[in-house]
């Protein structure tokens, strides 16, 4: 086996465990952009096969998982662009919600509480809800700031608002 | 300054701190801080526990309440194997050429740049390939660069032999403002939604059995920026029988098409530039200029499609050294949109004392209207107890692998405090610097400069090369006091530096780039970030950041200093 193949097979591994890991994280994310299931099924794994592209290109990437989520954002983007013919996807939140702790009361306590978090949530501003989400997944300040063209300060500053909005939800 | 001394963090703070975001010496002032302060550390608790909230309704409801993928994922194997096919039979130049490339940085815009860098030294090697290998080529690579930055909604004027309209494309607005063009394209099967963009010139261009490609270099004397590529493709076997793209040269921006019909009919586009790029929060409506009603299609009449007057643009530049006179412009959230004709100064959550220099310094000036707003406050909850927030420690419980080395070389902790403080006060300053530099760059892109009068170009880039020097100071010093130390842990000295880029505007984001670097690897060599490579590595990338970070301001000063007109 030659050198660039033995690359293009560490390549294949390490791409295709980030894949197992969080593809399903990246099609949540592009479902709350407005994505229908389908096509963010098909843009999830598009964007991995992307990141394989780029590391077989030899690019350096510090935060793969960063990468993947800033091209998933954009790719989604220009998707939800193309599917404007149709009505964007609008998840029936909450009937589905099933609580963990299996006590029915702190359940139900549970599940108001998480209702009221949605509803803060929905209310939140477009990049407000953007850097939150993007936070959710594990992203720093600049990876977001990169992902949105916006500065790693004015992600602080979204973020910080998106937190006092959701704060007051523990006192309703 | 004493712990109880210091007053409560600013607004935003502690979140910052809580995710890990501050400067190691900011980070620890607050660490301080908050073993005295119940106040705060209610505060971080209180900040603590919403984010805990954000992890259950992650996990909880949009784990549960989302759909399920429709299909099983697919087994990417087939697809690692066509790109390894796809790479394996490209042209040696082609990969001869990917090997000089700059490595991709981390940043978009900066990806953008070395993308466009990499592109251009790939074109001396493909020129001599067929324009069909040309015309692919350089779709493909300017696919990639639209592919990797944000896509702001944009604005484009559109030319038939009978009409002239303004469209916004990428702003999610139903494409259904120009029936008849539509369906001339849509007959043609090319992307009415975003016809001015590579990917969809490329995805017509893939479609046809038979086609002719001719390539050009058109360069523009009179404004080196504006040189670009233009692709035209011509065929028989499609509704569209003639189609061209002008690319620019710097950034692989569509600038123009034409695209000629069997029906004989002609459509022009070309890209407005009247709105600088700015995060979307800042834009009052997706066109840039009057918000749009809600409902209402976009802009049809070619009045409102004129470019921004110059007046407009003279004004703004004065809001900018205006509020840089008070240094607003340094890391205050302060955001500059247009909203009716007038100028609109906003910003959230700004100290009450640089309010009041901002009202000082704007409130005489016409047009220009100033908004502050205060964030919700939330009522402080009730005490908490006296115990300690399981706070993030940056630095870990691992000792940093260069701390005990240049404590003993820098003669003991106090000296070692010393040095690290004045580093990161440093390296703050630069990323403010760097970051001014960066937004005066995207306010007034090469194009809306050209728009200034003499004098108003003088002023912007006397702006411009202000923050350089400023930078240039302060990382002169954090040069000085790095270089030696670092050789001595065994840093090897830097290679040669690379840049390319050809107008300020460009250079001020690989500036930016080129500090975050230094920002981050310093961050790993005082032990406030782990290491992504072998700890022995960092002495020698610190010095390649640093060497990167000098050339950088000084290219950006060569091109500021240079006005070419």
């Amino acid at each position: 086996m030659s050198g660039q193949e033995r690359n293009a097979a560490a390549l294949r591994d390490e791409v295709g465990k980030l894949y197992e890991e969080a593809r399903d994280d990246v099609y949540r994310y592009l479902l709350t952009l407005g994505l229908h299931p389908p096509r963010a099924q098909e843009a999830a794994q598009e964007v991995f096969l992307r990141l394989y592209t780029t590391l077989r290109k030899g690019e350096k990437l510090e935060n793969p998982r960063a990468w993947v989520f800033r091209v998933a954002h954009n790719l989604g983007l220009k998707m939800r662009a193309r599917q404007n013919s149709e009505t964007p996807f609008d998840p029936q939140w909450g009937e589905q919600y099933a609580g963990q702790s299996g006590n029915p009361e702190s359940e139900l306590l549970e599940r108001e509480r998480m209702t009221r978090f949605h509803s803060a949530v929905e209310g939140l501003s477009e990049q407000q809800r953007r850097c939150l989400f993007l936070r959710m997944e594990g992203l720093r300040y600049p990876e977001i700031g990169s992902a949105l063209g916006i500065s790693a300060s004015t992600v602080g500053e979204f973020l910080r608002r998106a937190m006092e909005r959701l704060k007051k939800v523990r006192y309703e | 300054m004493s712990s109880l001394g210091m007053r409560h963090p600013e607004e935003g703070q502690l979140l910052r701190y809580l995710d890990g975001e501050l400067p190691g010496r900011r980070a620890r002032q607050i660490r301080k801080h908050l073993e005295a302060c119940w106040h705060c550390r209610a505060e971080l608790e209180e900040l603590e526990s919403t984010a805990g909230d954000c992890v259950r309704y992650r996990k909880n409801v949009l784990g549960t309440c989302l759909p399920p993928p429709p299909d099983p994922w697919q087994d990417l194997s087939l697809g690692f194997d066509r790109i390894d096919a796809s790479l394996g039979g490209e042209s040696l130049a082609a990969r001869l050429a990917r090997v000089i490339s700059l490595p991709r940085p981390a940043v978009p815009w900066a990806v953008t740049g070395a993308i466009a860098v990499a592109v251009v030294s790939t074109i001396v090697y493909q020129w001599r390939e067929t324009p069909s290998v040309q015309a692919a080529a350089l779709l493909k690579k300017a696919v990639a660069v639209a592919d990797s930055r944000p896509r702001p909604a944009r604005r484009i004027r559109i030319r038939t032999a009978s009409v002239q309209l303004t469209r916004v494309v990428g702003a999610g607005q139903p494409a259904s403002d120009a029936p008849a063009i539509e369906r001339l394209f849509r007959s043609a099967n090319y992307n009415w939604d975003d016809p001015l963009s590579a990917r969809s010139f490329e995805t017509w261009r893939d479609q046809l059995p038979a086609k002719r490609d001719e390539v050009a270099a058109i360069e523009d004397p009179q404004s080196p920026d504006r040189n670009s590529y233009r692709i035209q493709t011509t065929t028989d076997a499609s509704e569209l029988v003639s189609a061209s793209l002008k690319l620019r040269m710097t950034d692989f921006e569509p600038l123009e098409g034409r695209f000629e019909f069997r029906s004989r009919d002609w459509v022009e586009m070309t890209e407005l530039t009247d709105q600088p790029t700015l995060p979307a929060s800042t834009v009052a409506g997706a066109t840039g200029g009057m918000p749009r009603q809600p409902g209402m299609p976009p802009d049809r009449v070619e009045a409102s499609a004129e470019p921004m007057n110059p007046a407009g643009v003279a004004e703004e530049l004065q809001v900018v050294a205006a509020l840089h006179q008070v240094g607003a412009d340094l890391g205050d959230p302060v955001e500059i949109a247009r909203e009716s004709g007038q100028i609109l100064v906003s910003g959230t959550g700004i100290p009450p004392q640089h309010q009041k220099q901002i009202h000082e310094a704007l409130d005489s000036m016409p047009g220009v209207v100033v908004r502050f707003s205060e964030p919700g406050g939330v009522p402080s909850g009730p005490g908490a107890p006296p115990e300690t927030p399981a706070l993030r420690d940056s630095a870990g419980s691992a000792p940093p692998p260069f701390q005990a080395r240049l404590e003993e070389r820098l003669g003991g902790r106090p000296q070692y405090e010393r040095f690290s403080s004045q580093l990161l006060d440093g390296s703050d300053a630069v990323m403010s610097r760097a970051y001014a530099l960066r937004r005066l760059a995207q306010q007034f892109p090469p194009d809306v400069e050209r728009q200034l009068s003499a004098e108003g170009r003088r002023q912007l880039r006397d702006l411009g090369r202000e923050h350089v020097a400023a930078l240039a100071r302060q990382s002169g010093e954090m040069d000085a006091a790095l270089s030696r130390i670092l050789a001595a842990l065994g840093g090897a000295p830097p290679g040669e530096v690379r840049l390319e880029s050809a107008a300020w505007q460009p250079a001020s984001e690989e500036l930016l780039s080129a500090a975050r670097r230094v920002e981050t690897v310093l961050a790993v060599l005082l032990g406030m970030a782990p290491p992504d490579n072998p700890a022995d590595h960092i002495p020698s990338q610190l010095l390649a950041a640093l060497a990167q970070l000098r050339a950088s301001q000084e290219h950006c000063q060569r091109l500021l200093s240079y006005d070419g007109r």
